[in-house]
């Protein structure tokens, strides 16, 4: 029988071998050479690999087009709004949050809702929260609120406000040094870690996460760092080794989440986190809905899709930019995309790649995004792999 | 500044590779292309052939491939554009009960109006 058509890459001296929709197993050097060479029946991988459809005779389109169905058809919608209520001297005003949250009410499916810049604009934050709250109520909704907030935290009175509405905290850090505990909060329960040129000591960092009482951390490299020559390999160290120290990454667990499994289709992973449009809207103070919150830099207004309160969901894909950005999304339309072993679980989004490559396309082979994200694959799935059992528990 | 003029064959390098690698290269270079027959005669400065050249080959790639891959994603994209875009009904008993809009209404009221004093 035959390998059949799927992505393989080298990893630790074993073989990762990945299927079209994202199971995945990793073989031995051995292994891989009978496996590629032709199973006999009577083989020990046979079960293995067949059971995660990996065999040449396993290659079921309708099984393949179910899979693919259940990760494109069944978006329902961007899942994160990163409402940005102050910018430089920008300040959002409470009629425009109010256009804002009727626009992010207006997209299906659970929603995630994170504000960005709350402090310098409190009563327009805490309508939003609220007037949050009260349409999710009304309506029925699943929405749940996020506030950032550097780790010196928010004062006693803003933390109580937000508490009456369920909001969680986010602790930002952005181009850290050395390990330190963001100031304690009843409401922070997750991080935003930005790896800088001078961020150091991630089982430091790691320990500070847990002793903090966050339920999980979003390690990302900062633009800056990515711009540097040695920043992808300085990011997938970081990120390799704050994995090892037991943090628990964001990405990893919508990795989990994305590998087809005994679960029902609407618990499967959306789009990669970040990926313009299809997982996540930005809004700026002014009202105006851009493609991700990194296309919030991107000069010219590329990304900018029109004003909430004047636009509607429904015109979206009237517009340039989602089409562009749908297209980009896929990674068959790249030449080192469509071969890579991590393509069921990466997407380099429109606005990341205008942001370092000057072009929406972008060029993986060239990117320092790409070449960050295959690194913290590699560690992740080492990882993976080396855990025998994966925790159910952790993976929800 | 130096300049530098490149005939490339119109079979190897069509001319949506060179205009989005034109493109790409954005204000950074001024580019002049032009027909000869088979070829095209590319006009840039030398400092941009590189990345030029490495666009185009990477756009003449791209090309390729969304021609070999389009009958796999293109109804995928057609799905998203024509039917993934619903917007979330609104509340039916808002709809049909005009107090309970007009409640809700005053309700939102109050709350903007808190916001604008800045409370």
């Amino acid at each position: 029988m035959s390998a059949g058509p799927h992505r393989s890459r080298r990893l630790g001296g074993r073989v990762l071998v990945v299927g079209d929709a994202g199971s995945w197993e990793m073989l031995s050097e051995a292994e891989h050479a009978r496996w590629t060479a032709g199973l006999a029946a009577g083989d020990p991988l046979w079960p293995r690999l067949e059971e995660k459809g990996l065999l040449g005779h396993c290659l079921d389109f309708d099984r393949l087009g179910t899979q693919a169905a259940d990760a494109s058809f069944g978006w329902s919608g961007p899942r994160t709004h990163v409402v940005v209520l102050s910018r430089g001297r920008l300040r959002m005003g409470p009629e425009t949050a109010r256009d804002v949250a009727d626009f992010i009410l207006s997209v299906p499916g659970a929603l995630e809702v994170e504000l960005e810049g709350a402090e310098a604009a409190w009563a327009s934050a805490m309508f939003l929260v609220e007037y949050l709250h009260l349409r999710a109520e009304w309506g029925s909704r699943r929405l749940r609120v996020w506030c950032r907030a550097g780790p010196r935290g928010l004062s006693r009175p803003r933390t109580e406000d937000l508490a009456r509405f369920g909001v969680r905290l986010r602790v930002v850090w952005r181009d850290p040094e050395g390990p330190g505990a963001p100031a304690p909060s009843p409401l922070a329960r997750a991080g935003a870690f930005f790896v800088g040129a001078a961020t150091r000591d991630p089982e430091g960092w790691a320990a500070a996460w847990t002793e903090a009482g966050l339920e999980r951390v979003r390690i990302e490299p900062s633009l800056d760092l990515l711009r540097r020559p040695d920043g992808p390999r300085r990011f997938a160290e970081f990120y390799a080794r704050a994995l090892a120290a037991g943090a628990r990454e964001e990405r990893a667990d919508w990795v989990l989440r994305r590998v087809p499994g005994p679960r029902p289709p609407e618990e499967l992973a959306g789009p990669p986190p970040g990926t313009d449009v299809l997982a996540e809207l930005a809004y700026d103070p002014e009202g105006r809905i851009h493609t991700s919150e990194l296309a919030l830099d991107v000069p010219g207004g590329l990304l900018e899709l029109g004003r909430a309160g004047r636009v509607s969901y429904e015109e979206l894909p009237g517009r340039e930019a989602v089409q562009a950005c749908l297209a980009v999304a896929q990674g068959e339309h790249h030449p080192q995309c469509a071969s890579c072993a991590y393509k069921p679980f990466c997407v380099l989004p429109v606005s990341a790649n205008l942001a370092l490559q000057g072009t929406a396309w972008g060029r993986a082979a060239e990117s320092p995004l790409c070449a960050a994200r295959m690194g913290a694959f590699d560690a992740l799935f080492l990882r993976f792999s080396d855990v025998k059992n994966v925790d159910e528990e952790a993976i929800k | 500044m130096a300049e530098r003029t490149l005939s490339l064959h119109a079979a190897e390098y069509p001319i949506e590779a060179l205009e989005a690698a034109a493109r790409a290269l954005g204000p950074r270079a001024r580019v002049r292309l032009r027909r000869a027959g088979a070829r095209f005669s590319v006009t840039l400065p030398s400092a941009a052939e590189g990345p030029f050249l490495s666009e185009a080959l990477a756009h003449v790639h791209r090309l390729q491939l969304m021609r070999l891959h389009g009958p796999l994603t293109a109804p995928a994209i057609a799905w998203a554009l024509e039917k993934g875009f619903y917007a979330q009904a609104r509340d039916p008993l808002e709809e049909m009960l005009d107090s309970v809009g007009g409640e809700r209404r005053a309700a939102v009221e109050r709350l903007l109006e808190r916001a604008r004093e800045g409370r």
